[in-house]
């Protein structure tokens, strides 16, 4: 999509500095693991995107828990592609990516689906239920 | 009530917090639309690149958390399958 032939991710073992996905930048070190994302943060998403109507904000706090993102190197490439940067974190850093077009793709870097055990509602899980309900109307 | 089958393409771990709050999620979902999710996780390892069969019964594809996965490519075919076909795709 990207037009990446050689994309690769650092838990595969490829280097940080050239890989499209790579350690988190901005992280909380919390142990000798290594660098992470912990917890809540903001993200702002994108007026008028899949991922902004789903949500019905411009700004949602999302829980994290992960060691890597997309290289900032790389973020340029999709602003020529059908998959967008539709979310982002303080710095500007990827969190949110979605395909344009009239289908339902969201790909996130936190993890919406936390907020359940805190009996809060996840707009973002519902909307794929939701779209996934019509797409099994449309085959029967 | 409405069925709708959702897979789930990831490596499944009970010990994992956001596996089971997965599962927690999707059942919330249905209870909110009236419908009877049916969940289903795909070991990424299970999934050979290029089968359309695998994954063809399912309205909606949710690739879970938990890398590395035990096949990256397994997982990565389960996404293109998405893309590709236009199915309701989530990644998290």
């Amino acid at each position: 999509m990207l037009g990446l032939l050689d994309a690769a991710h650092v838990e595969y073992g490829a280097d940080p500095e050239t890989a499209l996905i790579t350690p988190v930048a901005c992280a909380v070190p919390d142990d000798d693991t290594g660098p992470r994302i912990k917890g809540k943060q903001r993200v702002r998403l994108t007026p008028g995107s899949l991922a902004g109507r789903v949500y019905g904000s411009t700004e949602i706090a999302a829980e994290f828990h992960c060691r890597n993102e997309l290289n900032r190197r790389f973020q340029s490439l999709f602003e020529r592609s059908d998959l967008r940067i539709v979310g982002v974190g303080d710095e500007g850093e990827a969190r949110v990516v979605e395909l344009a077009g009239e289908g339902f793709f969201i790909g996130t870097l936190f993890l919406p689906q936390m907020a359940v055990l805190e009996g809060e509602p996840i707009p973002l899980i519902d909307a794929f239920v939701g779209a996934a309900l019509m797409a099994s109307r449309a085959r029967t | 009530m409405e069925r709708v089958r959702i897979g789930i393409i990831g490596d499944y771990d009970a010990e994992h917090a956001d596996h089971r709050a997965t599962n927690a999620a999707l059942e919330e979902a249905g209870r909110g639309l009236g419908a009877r999710v049916d969940y289903e996780w795909v070991a990424t390892d299970s999934v050979a690149p290029d089968d359309a069969v695998r994954l063809a019964g399912f309205d909606g594809l949710w690739m879970a958390p938990g890398g590395p996965y035990r096949s990256l490519d397994g997982a990565l075919w389960g996404i293109r399958f998405a893309r590709e076909r236009g199915v309701p795709f989530v990644g998290t």
